[in-house]
C-alpha cells in the first residue's frame, strides 16, 4: 500500500512540482495539495495522510503552529518540515512541535522521496546539529514538571552532538542500535512534552485543550 | 569641557536652524564677555566721590588748622545751590578730660568749613561741648552752648542724654549732608558712625545717630584742626560726594568686577554649551554616517555576492537548460547537462543561504554562528564520503558578531571545508570551536593525507582565498599538517569588541 504524502506549500509552481514528484512514484501518493495552514488543518482530518510534507512559511497561520495543531488533530501523521533556507530557529520549533524531520528544499528529488519513506518509518533521525539544539533547550530551565532527561539520553544525545550515527554510538556505549533509536524517541518526546506545554501557553492561552 | 570644536565639522555638517542659534548664542557669549572686559574698568572703588583723601592725618595743635581740599571742589558761597556729602573718620588720640591745660587755649578738634578765612560749619569737639557736636555760630538751639549743637548717638556717654564724648582709640566715622540754599541758611544733617555697609543708604540709618540744623556752610577750604590740649586727633578717610550712596561700597552682587565676572563665567559656560551641543550634534552625526557608510558597504557587498556568486551561477543554468533543449545533443550530454544545472541550482541555494543567514541581524550572535556552522557541515559533509564531527561547545557567551564578521567567517569556513574535501582523501573531519580572552579559533583537522603548507601555499587558490578572508577580520590561519597523514586548519580570530 502506497503512502499517502499531503503538501502544504503555498508557492503553486513548487506546490505542483512536489505534486508531481510524489505521484511519480507508486510509493506515493498525493492525499491533497493545500496553500495554507488553516485549509491544510480543515481538510487533512477528512482525507487522511500518513506524512505531511510542510513549508514553514506560510502565509497566516506559520508552519510551526500549523504542525502543533496537526499532531493533536491528526497525530498519526508524520510531518516532514520544508523550509527554502536553513532558518535554524523555526525548524528546531518545528520539530519541537512535533515535526519528525526538516528538509530543505534543494534536496535532490529521490533523497526527498526516500526522507518521506524514513520518517514514514517512524525513524526518528536527530542531526547533529538537532542534537545541538535540543540540548540547549534542555539547558533552560522551565516549570517543576517538566521532563529531564535520563544520564543515559545525555551520553547519548552529546555523541549526536559530536556528529555519530546510531551505529558508531551503539557501538561506543556496547548497546543495540534499536535501543539508541529508543532513546532518541524518547527524547523526542520528552521535547515534545516541554514545547507543547509552552505552546498551548503560546497558542491557547494557557491551558493545553 | 570639551576640547576646541574641529573647525571642519562645523562647516560641512548642515545643523539646520539648530546652527543659527549657535551662532547667535556665540555672539551673545562674545559680547558678554566683551562687557565683562571693559566693566571693572569703569569702576572706582566706591562710588563717583567729588574729592578724597583716605590716608590718616594726624592733627596736633595747629591753631586755626590748615586746609586740605586745595581748591579741588568749587567755592559754596551764599548763592551755592545743590546738595554736597561730607564725609570723615576721627580717632582721638586721648580723652580731653585727661589732659585738660585751660591756659594753653580753648580746645577745639574736629573739621571745619572755612570761607575768605572766617570759620563757618564745624565738626569735632570744643571746650564748651558736650560730645561731639557741630560748631555753627549762626544759630542757637535750646538744651546746647551758644552756637553749639551736640551730635546725636547711638552710644551716648550718660543716658538718657545723646551725646557721645570723644574718647582715646575710638574711632567714628562722620556724614554730613549739607543741601545748600541760596541766600539763606543751609539744611545740615549729620549722621555720627552711619551704617556703610553694602547697600546702606541715608534713609534707612537710625533716628538716634542723626541730627538735623541749620547753619552757614559756605566754605572755600576745608579745613582739619586741633588746638588746646590732647595728642591730638587722626583725621582719615576724608571724602566729597554728590550723594549718600557714593560713601556706600557697593553689594557685592552689584559690583561692576563681579558681575563682569559672572558675565564672563555665563559666557563661558554658554559658549562651552554651544560648543558641547556642536560637539555632540557633530558626534552623532558622524556616527550616523560611520553607521550609513557601513550600511552601504554592506549593501555593496551583499549586491556583489548576488552578483559574482548568483548570477554566474545562474547564466550557467540557463546555458546548461540551452544545451539539454538543443535538437543536436546527443542523450549522454542531455543527462550531464541537466545532472550539471541541478547541482549548479543547489550551490545557488546553498549560497543564497549564507547571504540570507550573514544578512538577518537575528542571527548576530556567537551562539547562532556556531550552530549555523554546525548545521553547515553537517549538510556539506552529508554530500561527500567523509564524516564530520564536532567539538563546538553548546552554550557561548552572549556577543554579537557583525553581519560582516558572520558572512567572511562562513565562506572562509566553506573554504576549509571544501579543501578538506578536495584534497584530503579523509574519512573524518572534525569541526572544533574555541574561545578563550576574546579569540575565537576554529579548527577544521582531517585524517587525510596531509600535506606541505610550503609547496602548497602558493598553488590552490583555497588558502590563499582563506588568507585574504581572515585578513578581513583581522585574523590568521594556521596550518599544521605533515606529508605522512592528517591537517589541520585554525582560524584564529580575535572577535570585535561589541560596539
Amino acid at each position: 500500500m502506497s503512502i499517502s504524502v499531503a503538501i502544504i506549500e503555498d508557492d503553486v509552481r513548487l506546490q505542483q512540482q512536489l505534486t508531481e514528484l510524489v505521484n511519480s512514484s507508486d510509493r506515493f501518493t498525493c492525499a491533497g495539495a493545500y496553500t495554507s495552514a488553516e485549509e491544510a488543518l480543515r481538510e487533512i482530518p477528512r482525507r487522511p495522510a500518513d506524512v505531511a510534507l510542510m513549508d514553514i512559511n506560510l502565509p497566516g497561520m506559520s508552519g510551526v503552529e500549523c504542525t502543533y495543531r496537526l499532531k493533536k488533530l491528526s497525530p498519526a501523521t508524520q510531518v516532514m518540515i520544508l523550509t527554502a533556507y536553513t532558518d535554524n530557529e523555526k525548524i528546531f520549533k518545528a520539530l519541537a512541535m512535533g515535526a519528525g524531520g526538516y528538509l530543505l528544499k534543494r534536496t535532490p528529488p529521490d533523497q526527498i522521496l526516500s526522507a518521506i519513506a524514513d520518517i514514514h518509518q517512524g525513524g526518528a533521525p536527530m542531526s547533529g546539529y538537532i542534537a545541538r539544539k535540543v540540548v540547549q533547550s534542555f539547558a533552560l530551565r522551565t516549570g517543576p514538571n517538566t521532563p529531564v532527561l535520563s544520564p543515559r539520553e545525555e551520553e547519548v544525545l552529546a555523541l549526536v552532538a559530536k556528529g555519530y550515527v546510531n551505529k558508531e554510538i551503539a557501538a561506543s556505549l556496547g548497546l543495540g542500535v534499536e535501543t539508541i533509536r529508543g532513546h532518541l524517541k524518547s527524547i523526542y518526546n520528552k521535547l515534545h512534552v516541554r514545547s507543547r506545554t509552552e505552546a498551548a501557553m503560546k497558542f491557547y492561552g494557557g491551558k493545553e485543550s | 569641557m570639551p576640547s576646541k570644536l574641529r573647525p571642519e565639522l562645523t562647516c560641512c555638517l548642515p545643523l539646520g536652524s539648530s546652527k543659527v542659534i549657535a551662532q547667535t548664542l556665540g555672539r551673545m557669549a562674545a559680547l558678554c564677555f566683551c562687557l565683562g572686559m571693559i566693566l571693572p574698568w569703569t569702576e572706582s572703588a566706591q562710588g563717583a566721590l567729588l574729592w578724597s583723601h583716605f590716608q590718616p592725618i594726624l592733627v596736633r595743635t595747629n591753631g586755626l588748622g590748615h586746609d586740605v581740599l586745595k581748591g579741588a571742589v568749587g567755592v559754596r558761597d551764599d548763592t551755592a545751590s545743590g546738595t554736597l556729602y561730607i564725609k570723615f573718620r576721627v580717632e582721638p588720640r586721648s580723652d580731653i578730660v585727661t589732659r585738660f591745660e585751660p591756659d594753653r587755649n580753648y580746645f577745639l578738634a574736629g573739621l571745619v568749613l572755612f570761607y575768605r578765612g572766617v570759620e563757618k560749619l564745624g565738626i569735632g569737639n570744643a571746650w564748651d561741648a558736650w560730645g561731639y557736636s557741630a560748631f555753627s555760630p549762626s544759630q542757637d538751639v535750646p538744651g546746647n552752648q551758644p552756637g553749639e549743637i551736640d551730635l546725636s548717638s547711638a552710644n551716648p556717654e550718660h543716658p538718657p542724654a545723646q551725646h557721645e564724648a570723644p574718647r582715646r582709640s575710638i574711632k567714628r566715622t562722620l556724614v554730613v549732608k549739607i543741601e545748600y540754599v541760596p541766600e539763606d541758611k543751609d539744611r545740615v544733617t549729620v549722621w555720627l558712625n552711619p551704617d556703610l555697609s553694602p547697600g546702606a543708604n541715608e534713609y534707612l540709618q537710625n533716628s538716634n545717630i542723626v541730627t538735623r540744623f541749620r547753619a552757614d556752610a559756605s566754605f572755600d577750604e576745608i579745613r582739619l584742626c586741633h588746638r588746646g590740649a590732647g595728642e591730638g586727633w587722626i583725621f582719615s578717610d576724608l571724602a566729597l560726594a554728590t550723594a549718600f550712596e557714593d560713601f556706600v561700597p557697593i553689594p557685592f552682587w552689584e559690583r561692576k568686577w563681579v558681575i563682569s565676572l559672572s558675565l564672563v563665567v555665563l559666557c563661558g559656560s554658554l559658549a562651552s554649551l554651544v560648543v558641547y551641543q556642536q560637539q555632540r550634534r557633530a558626534g552623532k552625526r558622524i556616527r550616523e554616517l560611520k553607521h550609513e557608510q557601513a550600511l552601504a558597504e554592506e549593501r555593496t557587498r551583499i549586491a556583489r555576492d548576488l552578483h559574482d556568486d548568483l548570477g554566474v551561477r545562474l547564466t550557467e543554468i540557463s546555458l546548461l537548460a540551452g544545451v539539454a533543449e538543443s535538437q543536436e545533443s546527443t542523450r549522454e550530454q542531455l543527462s550531464a547537462a541537466l545532472r550539471q544545472a541541478s547541482k549548479v541550482a543547489r550551490e545557488t541555494s546553498d549560497i543564497t543561504d549564507g547571504i540570507v543567514w550573514s544578512v538577518d541581524p537575528h542571527n548576530d550572535s556567537l551562539q547562532s554562528v556556531a550552530d549555523y556552522l554546525v548545521q553547515f557541515a553537517e549538510q556539506f559533509f552529508q554530500l561527500t564520503p567523509i564524516r564530520c564531527r564536532f567539538d563546538v561547545p553548546t552554550n557561548l557567551p552572549d556577543q554579537v558578531v557583525s553581519s560582516q564578521f558572520r558572512h567572511h567567517l562562513l565562506l572562509a569556513v566553506k573554504e576549509a571545508c571544501n579543501n578538506a574535501v578536495r584534497h584530503s582523501a579523509a574519512t573524518e573531519v572534525w569541526l572544533k570551536m574555541a574561545l578563550s580572552d576574546g579569540t575565537l579559533a576554529i579548527v577544521v583537522e582531517d585524517n587525510g593525507r596531509g600535506f606541505d603548507p610550503q609547496t602548497c601555499a602558493e598553488k590552490g587558490n583555497g588558502l590563499r582565498n582563506l588568507r585574504a578572508r581572515l585578513a578581513n577580520l583581522n585574523g590568521r590561519l594556521e596550518i599544521q599538517s605533515a606529508a605522512q597523514g592528517g591537517a589541520r586548519l585554525s582560524l584564529v580570530l580575535p572577535l570585535p569588541v561589541p560596539i
